[in-house]
């Protein structure tokens, strides 16, 4: 038997990979013996919350980042400020959440709970200025970083083990209270959204990255300027939760389409056909789409319908014959998120679309990873085989577009080239910043 | 450069394992081989290397097993790690992008290609 592999295959269950934090339930016999000789322990929680949305938006070395820049801070304040005597450990129950066991070494002396609930703040507060430190406060929606606290006191009644789940799922459900308030109110927001009809559609230049001409222009839809679900990805991330995201991709699809007539003769416009499709509800506007596409001017060489690679992860028959219709009409198709994974060669094979768009994580930093420059090449390969032009997202800096350019990507968009923009301001005069 | 670095290849095929060896010592690498994740995570554990060249479709724990095990050792995390296979499959190379792999090559490779990518990999890890 080996020993060590069996050693790092237990490790690898016990503590968190990222931050090699180990899991509370791991530390509960420490738990116990330091409560033998006392009569509470306090319990620090600090939450991190939206960061599944960041997850499904950035990827998850963003989340890993997040989480070891909040995992570092909470190390140092705690040896600062707690240094009598504390325990981190990580809590994966309902997202990612810290566990901070505190006690005095003094015997006698208890942790009050006014203690507690500042201590708890000087954690979040220590965790908010450590992502800000990093930008990470600048993604969209940011990690919202809470802070709860609870006493876990002798009691011989109950069993140790779940005394302690419960004093870790109280702190945790003080963190989750302002989380609770806010998503009440971002859904009151959606509601007013979905029955004014209130999204606005943005644009950004899809440009060729050698000489920066536009090919076309993709509509981006958000929520009302200067509400609280201005910010596209919250907006989603809330219709998603509450189930509606069909009547919220309806309107979005609804309202580019109007707006993208105003951008005829200025490149093809690219527009999300099913925002949604990796899950079922994505598709309950499949027979709009068709329905709303006949009823607007625009002509269907002027657009290119955007579909997620996802789509096909569920439903992948279907996916290609929705895909097949829309080209049967004349529209050409986008394929989105490529380089995430669901796609391999065999379904693109079968769809044929006329552009690939890859997802930013893989475009991001893609000059310093050789092995994003290897699926990189695998997919312009590829896209040449199927006579498909591939466009980056989210390209921000020249080294990107360098490499991109080596590796035979001819089209990118990003903050680089242009943020989106209302149709006016978007394409004043069509120009864009020349040497950037 | 004091040494000549070392380089240890996993592959249960033995043509294409002693190829690749063959290949690197060729271009003065110390160079062994071994035939499943077991064996490679055994002399990692005991000897010293400046990369792996990792087969993904091995018997027994295969390469990706092997590479989670390679980085969650502290000793070899920042190791580099040269997967290949002779699937040329995207969802490979996503997976490899998202474990952790340095970078990826198809079997059955190019002298050139392999030869630039170690020294590619090796050079930038000195």
């Amino acid at each position: 038997m080996d020993y060590r592999r069996e050693f790092l295959r237990l490790r690898g269950v016990t503590h968190d990979r990222t931050t090699d934090l180990p899991v509370y339930a791991v530390l509960i016999d420490r738990f116990r013996g330091l409560l033998d000789k006392r009569r509470s322990l306090g319990l620090l929680h600090v939450g991190l919350g939206e960061l599944s949305t960041v997850e499904s938006l950035y990827g998850w070395q963003v989340y890993d980042k997040v989480v070891t820049v909040a995992a570092a801070a909470l190390r140092e304040s705690i040896a600062d400020s707690l240094a009598d005597g504390a325990l981190l450990a990580i809590d994966h129950a309902g997202g990612c959440g810290f566990v901070v066991v505190v006690w005095d070494e003094n015997e006698r002396s208890e942790w009050t709970t006014e203690r507690l609930s500042s201590g708890a703040q000087a954690l979040r507060a220590a965790v908010s200025g450590a992502l800000a430190g990093h930008g990470l406060d600048r993604l969209n929606p940011s990690p919202q970083v809470q802070a709860g606290h609870a006493r876990l006191s002798q009691n011989p009644f109950y069993r140790f083990e779940r005394r302690l789940q419960h004093a870790v799922a109280e702190a945790a459900a003080m963190d989750a209270r302002v989380e609770r308030r806010r998503e009440s109110s971002w859904s009151e927001a959606l509601d007013q959204i979905i029955s004014r009809a209130a999204v606005e559609t943005l644009f950004q230049p899809v440009v060729d990255l050698k000489n920066r001409a536009v090919l076309g222009w993709e509509a981006f839809s958000r929520g009302p300027h200067d509400s609280e679900l201005e910010s596209p990805r919250r907006m989603f991330a809330v219709s998603k939760r509450m189930g509606r995201s069909g009547d919220l991709d309806r309107l979005c699809r609804e309202t580019a389409l109007r707006a993208s007539a105003e951008m005829v003769g200025r490149g093809k416009i690219f527009v999300n056909a099913l925002a949604h499709a990796e899950d079922a509800e994505g598709w309950e506007t499949e027979g709009d789409l068709f329905r709303q596409l006949e009823a607007i001017s625009l002509q269907p060489e002027d657009l290119v319908l955007e579909f997620s690679e996802r789509g096909a992860d569920t439903n992948g028959d279907h996916f290609v014959e929705v895909l097949r219709n829309v080209q049967d009409q004349g529209y050409a198709v986008a394929l989105d998120d490529i380089g995430t994974g669901y796609a391999g060669r065999e379904l693109l094979e079968r769809i044929r679309p006329q552009y690939m768009k890859l997802d930013v994580s893989l475009v991001r930093d893609v000059h310093e990873n050789l092995i994003k420059q290897e699926l990189l090449s695998t997919i312009v390969d590829l896209s040449h085989s199927i006579g498909a032009e591939v466009i980056a997202e989210g390209v921000e800096c020249r080294e990107e577009v360098d490499t991109l350019i080596d590796s035979g990507a001819r089209f990118g968009q990003g903050y680089l080239f242009a943020e989106p923009a209302p149709p006016a301001a978007a394409f004043q005069g069509g120009q864009l910043p020349a040497n950037h | 450069m004091t040494d000549a670095p070392r380089v240890l290849v996993v592959d249960d095929q033995p043509d294409i394992r002693d190829l690749a060896v063959m290949v690197l010592q060729g271009a003065a690498y110390k160079v062994e081989g071994c035939a499943s994740g077991d064996e490679a995570l055994k002399r990692l554990a005991a000897e010293s290397f400046e990369l792996v060249l990792l087969d993904i479709n091995m018997p027994g724990i295969d390469g990706w097993e092997t590479l989670r095990m390679i980085r969650a050792d502290e000793a070899t995390a920042k190791m580099p790690v040269l997967m290949f296979s002779v699937k040329d499959e995207m969802r490979d190379k996503v997976q490899g992008m998202q474990e952790g792999a340095d970078d990826y090559l198809c079997k059955p490779f190019a002298v050139d290609d392999l030869l630039a990518r170690v020294g590619r990999l090796i050079d930038r890890s000195r």
